[in-house]
């Protein structure tokens, strides 16, 4: 037999407690999408009589559905916006110099180190006075640039040589058309790890969409099914079965693109 | 007509203090279907004034114009020129014909027109089977020839090159120089060509023009700049092995080419010699020549001679310099 380094296995261990940490909860999560409520609170994987029923109830009685259409919208749409606007921010700070522009760059990326919580409250009374609570524009507009999005772009346009952008000029298309037919075709691999990691933010955002929306029809995901959570009594059964629905297309996503965010995550953590 | 004439052309970098001046009031005339080499050292200003040219650049001061018309305000595209970069900078994503199409596209040109005219170019470059290629998957010299495939369809007043040949090795340089040649013999348009290299300078140019910190040192033919220096500095540049240059009295330098010293033995008649001993130091045979490096009195001194040399080492021999072929040049590096 091979002989295995004993550094091999002792990474693979290593490995092996990470993976079991983090897949515990997904896999209560889908066995508990599986018990009826007075079941909840056992341990028991596979429950004693498995049941379909909540997923029924949750398409069948509650606004699931619609949520789940408010979340591919919103974080779509969110996530499309952000791909332009901080492509096009970066590439301006990149490759234009203009009064300003180093001042510019430093504030954009002074709000990285802003959080979520003390955001809101401005965005709050930004909405409010605009008339935009409880609106689809309302949910997305905190999202539409970010400032980690237009650090890395512009990081990446660092390395598109100037010259392609000088050679478009003299074939001579429009500065704009030099942005999108000839930059943005240079890193698409920034792009799309730009746009997994907007979209999965978007998907799993909470704070914000609680705050901004209070009809129903306007919830997403996450904030639809803390719905369930009363003051009372908490609907496991049914949160866990939404978040089991929800957690689908991130899967999906992973599954597909994993060799971008793969990249996306050295690139983010190593690109300086 | 398409002459193109700088006039006290200037331009700085930066504002305020921090201001420096890359060229400093220039004047050079290029005349129609000329082939002008710009040469000089690193950081002379060569690309910088190709670029004002092309109007990628802006011009600090001076009046640009090509043809009859002044171009000082004209974007680069409607300046009627085409530029070839040292990196080519062809579009990674799209393929050799789409490269060499773009600009043709991007003017609306009729489709048959253009399918008609990369026909033509990919023909002259012998493109044909690379069409469909991207850049990724085409050698360094194939890229090149996609490079002057994109300025040729453009049909220009004036092409200009920023040293297009300094990524190949130097036998692919030696035969894409042959093409240009060609090239610029057929096409008869007028090329401002860029390079560092002297040797690339003499063999293309109809004119040289050397640049030396944004200042033009002298404008002539190669043989000209060659045999007549204004100055050092020309003389150090120009040629190859350079020029030596021994400190003479009250000041002044003598510059002698290598291949106008010879060993004593083999001097023709010489109208005006004159004779040195010297100490040999190293010899390198390179076939049809040989360069002997000599010791004289504490200088160096190269020596081109013909065949082999059967001099040895630390050997002292005695030379005869032509004298008809020297140059004095006075303490400011001036000839005189
Ligand atoms: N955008 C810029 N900002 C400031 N200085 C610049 C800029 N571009 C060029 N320079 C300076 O201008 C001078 C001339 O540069 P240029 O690129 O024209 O030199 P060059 O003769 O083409 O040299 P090389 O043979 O190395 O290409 C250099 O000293 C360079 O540092
Ligand atoms: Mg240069």
């Amino acid at each position: 037999m091979k002989q295995i380094a004993p550094k091999k296995i002792v990474i693979w261990t290593l490995l092996f407690i990470g993976a079991v940490i983090m897949m515990t909860p997904i896999i209560f999560m889908f066995s508990a999408s599986f018990k009826f409520n007075d079941e909840i609170y056992e341990l028991a994987l596979i429950s004693s009589e498995p049941t379909l029923s909540n997923y029924i109830y949750l398409f069948g009685n509650t606004e699931f559905l619609m949520w789940f259409t408010n979340s591919i919208f919103v974080a779509l749409l969110t996530t499309l916006c952000v791909l332009f606007f901080d492509s096009l921010v970066g590439y301006t700070l990149c490759k234009f110099r203009f009064r300003g522009r180093k001042i510019i760059f430093i504030a954009i990326l002074s709000t990285l180190m802003i959080p979520t919580e003390m955001l809101v409250i401005p965005w709050y009374i930004l909405a409010r006075d605009l008339g935009l609570l409880d609106s689809y524009i309302g949910l997305i507009f905190p999202g539409i640039m970010t400032g980690f999005g237009v650090f890395l772009m512009k990081q990446f346009f660092e390395s598109v040589p100037d010259d392609y952008l000088d050679a478009a000029r003299i074939d001579g298309i429009s500065e704009f058309e030099i942005f999108t037919k000839i930059a943005i075709p240079m890193v698409t691999p920034a792009l799309s790890a730009l746009a997994i990691f907007t979209f999965l933010g978007n998907w799993t955002a909470f704070l914000w969409p609680l705050i901004v929306t209070s009809s129903a029809e306007l919830y997403t995901i996450p904030v639809g099914l803390s719905s369930f959570s009363g003051e009372f009594q908490s609907e496991w059964e049914m949160i866990m079965t939404g978040a089991a629905v929800a957690s689908l297309p991130t899967l999906l996503i992973f599954l597909i693109l994993q060799r971008y965010i793969i990249r996306g995550v050295i690139l983010g953590g190593l690109k300086e | 007509m398409s002459k193109v004439s700088l006039s006290n052309i200037s331009k700085s970098f930066g504002q305020g203090k921090k201001s420096v001046e890359v060229i400093k009031n220039l004047d050079l005339e290029i005349a129609d279907k000329e082939l002008l080499v710009l040469v000089g050292p690193s950081g002379c200003g060569k690309s910088t004034l190709l670029r004002m040219v092309a109007g990628l650049e802006d011009i600090s001061g001076g009046d640009i114009s090509i043809g009859d018309r002044v171009v000082n305000n004209l974007e680069p595209r409607e300046r009627n020129i085409a530029f070839v970069f040292q990196n080519y900078a062809l579009y990674p994503h799209m393929s050799v014909e789409k490269n060499i199409s773009f600009g043709l596209r991007a003017a609306k040109m009729d489709k048959a027109l253009i399918k008609e005219k990369v026909a033509a170019a990919a023909e002259i470059l012998e493109l044909e089977e690379l069409m469909d290629r991207k850049p990724a998957e085409l050698s360094g010299g194939q890229r090149q020839r996609v490079a002057m495939g994109r300025a040729m369809v453009r049909e220009p007043d004036v092409f200009l090159f920023d040293e297009p040949l300094s990524n190949l090795d130097a036998k692919l340089r030696a035969s894409m120089r042959l093409e240009i040649k060609r090239l610029h013999e057929r096409l008869k348009t007028t090329i401002i060509y860029v390079t560092h290299d002297q040797m690339e300078a003499m063999t293309l140019a109809d004119r040289i023009v050397i640049l030396k910190d944004g200042e033009i040192q002298q404008i002539g033919s190669p043989m000209e700049l060659y045999q007549n220096p204004a100055n050092q500095f020309v003389a150090g540049f120009i040629g190859s092995p350079e020029m030596n240059f021994l400190a003479g009295e009250d000041g002044k330098t003598m510059g002698i080419r290598p291949e106008d010293i010879y060993l004593a033995g083999s001097a023709p008649e010489l109208s005006e010699a004159k004779r040195m001993n010297a100490t040999l130091q190293v010899s390198e045979p390179l076939g049809a020549e040989t360069l002997l490096t000599f010791d004289f009195e504490g200088q160096g001194l190269t020596v081109k001679v013909p065949g082999v040399a059967t001099v040895e080492a630390g050997a002292e021999v005695e030379l005869v310099i032509d004298g008809g072929k020297v140059c004095f040049f006075g303490m400011d590096g001036e000839r005189c």
